[in-house]
């Protein structure tokens, strides 16, 4: 008796999953990865995925998806992101939240330096010539002098 | 005392560079925004990423400007192990009673490697790395003072593009009426659409998005968007380009006329330009293998340039001296600004003719139709309704049966 039970009540639950939108990652992440994987859970097969940065999603950007996961086309501008998940016939999922951050991180060696961040930086060269200035884009490198002193900033 | 960390630090920085081995630093966030609150007091979180994960030293210490003052570090000396990926620390935020000046103002928060000093000492020369995460206190304007900025969505040829335009207003009275006009430009500045958005107000240090949506014949290639904000009299813009689908060419035919065997061939070859802007040093390569694989052609077209959505014929010529009458897999590449767009052939010689099919082409599409959501989930919903009921009665009918026992 008891294993018919729970056989139907794995079905059951199953079953319940067509009527459940479960959010997975990410909720209420903080990441520096400006195309985070948005994944949900569900068996709705094709749904809409709204991204806003209005809680309300007053203007959200939608997105027809198959499947359970969607990466944005396009980096994320910094800020903070309220998402969900729409089906067809109008089942919506929780809503979810996650802060893109911006991240300066440079890499250098034998008269080259990289920008490993994700986000365009601006460097500040000290020579003893003075200083300058250039932008150097995301995964860029550029050849600098070994005896120059960098800092580098947010563009 | 700053002063006196940095220079030390200057000193002490090891030739490590000059050797070979990379230096590696890493702060997020790169910055953080706060408006200006008379007296506010905050505490900002940041973090130090070891990038290369290898043991150093990093000093933290305030650049020194006219709102250094502002901002107290907790840690001015972090030491990371090589097992460390990062480490977080924090600074706390004093503003004053008032500043003077309106507009965004910025504090310099530095992280500076120093590497770990080389075994045996000796003395250390070279260059300074440093990242920076900013602080940025925007202090309003007086009135009302609106900023704005554009993004633009990503959309495919004939897809509806949407623009997202926030309007901030910095100043300190509320904005009663703001309205958006955007006038989208084509390649050579022509006015081709202009939106407009609804009328909304927006209040004192907040800020209003307007979405409007570009629903009309879109082809691939690369706009201009100029945004224009009214508000209470004021008038502020913004621009930006943005890009309608991919840079594509498509090859539309393949053909050979007035063809002998033995002679050769002119293959007219029919592209099209699916993008909005002209391509320069457009040229393909045909490549025709025989039964075996072994390549029995591999020809150039001439370069040349595409208009606009232009449809344009190129040329290859194949000498078919010693070719065989019979069937030849091709293949035709078509290269343009760093691109190619490639398309498999079944070539058919016969004494006089050529028949050459693009593969691929003439594939019908295939419609899957779907039944409406709405009916299957009532009926599931109906059949775990009964699942449940069943449930619920075996189990009270083997409980009654077993207390019956």
């Amino acid at each position: 008796m008891w294993i018919a039970i729970v056989a139907n009540i794995v079905v059951i639950a199953m079953l319940m999953n067509l009527f459940y939108i479960p959010i997975r990652a990410p909720m209420g992440d903080e990441t520096t990865d400006r195309k985070p994987v948005f994944s949900w859970g569900g068996l709705q097969g094709a749904v809409t995925f709204m991204l806003d940065e209005d809680p309300e999603f007053g203007s959200p950007v939608t997105k027809e998806v198959e499947g359970t996961a969607y990466t944005p086309e396009s980096p994320l501008d910094f800020g903070t992101y309220y998402w969900k998940v729409v089906s067809p016939d109008g089942l919506s999922s929780p809503t979810g939240m996650v802060t893109v951050v911006s991240e300066v991180s440079v890499s250098r060696g034998d008269g080259w330096l990289k920008n490993t961040g994700n986000t365009p930086i601006s460097l500040e060269r000290e020579t003893t010539g003075g200083l300058t200035g250039m932008v150097v884009g995301i995964n860029q490198t550029v050849g600098i002098g070994n005896d120059e002193n960098v800092t580098a900033r947010q563009a | 005392m700053c002063r006196m960390l940095v220079i030390l630090a200057a000193m002490a920085i090891s030739l490590s560079v000059a050797s070979g081995s990379a230096l590696a630093i890493g702060i997020t966030p790169g910055g953080t925004t706060i408006d200006f609150k008379p007296g506010l007091e905050k505490e900002v979180p940041f973090t130090i990423i070891n990038n290369e994960h290898k043991d150093m030293d990093v000093v933290v210490y305030v650049k020194e400007g006219p709102y250094s003052d502002w901002v107290a570090l907790y840690d001015t000396i972090m030491t990371f192990s090589s097992d460390d990926d990062s480490k977080g620390s924090k600074y706390s935020v004093r503003l004053p009673q008032s500043v003077e000046k309106p507009g965004t103002h910025q504090v310099d928060i530095v992280a500076m490697e120093l590497p770990k000093e080389k075994e045996g000492g000796g003395a250390f020369v070279g260059a300074t790395t440093a990242v920076v995460t900013q602080l940025l206190v925007r202090v309003p304007y007086p009135g009302k003072y609106a900023t704005l900025d554009l993004a633009v969505s990503e959309a495919q040829a004939g897809e509806p593009v949407n623009f997202f335009v926030k309007a901030r207003n910095l100043g300190t009275e509320d904005i009663s009426n703001a309205k958006a006009t955007l006038d989208i430009l084509g390649p050579t500045n022509e006015k081709i659409a202009t939106l407009e958005s609804g009328e909304s107000g927006i209040g004192a240090k907040s800020m209003k998005e307007f979405k409007l949506t570009w629903t009309g014949q879109t082809n691939p290639g690369v706009y201009h968007a100029v945004v224009t904000l009214r508000y209470d009299g004021k008038v502020t813009t913004a621009e930006k380009n943005f890009a309608v689908g991919n840079l594509y060419i498509d090859v539309l035919s393949i053909d050979v006329k007035d063809f002998r065997l033995g002679g050769v061939a002119k293959f007219n070859i029919n592209i099209e330009n699916k993008w909005n802007d002209k391509i320069t040093g457009v040229y393909g390569n045909l490549i025709i293998e025989d039964d075996n694989g072994q390549s029995v052609a591999d020809v150039k077209t001439a370069s040349t340039d595409v208009g606009a959505l232009e449809r344009k014929e190129i040329y290859a010529y194949w000498d078919t001296e010693g070719v065989k009458v019979g069937d030849y897999d091709a293949r035709f590449i078509l290269h343009y600004s760093g691109r190619t767009t490639e398309k498999d052939l079944k070539t058919h010689v016969e004494v006089s003719d050529i028949r050459v099919d693009i593969m691929g082409l003439g594939a019908g599409a295939v419609t899957v139709e779907t039944t409406g959501a709405g009916g299957t989930s009532n009926m599931i919903m109906l059949l775990v309704v009964a699942l449940i009921g069943i449930n619920a009665g075996w189990f009270f009918y083997f409980r009654r049966r077993s207390e019956q026992r």
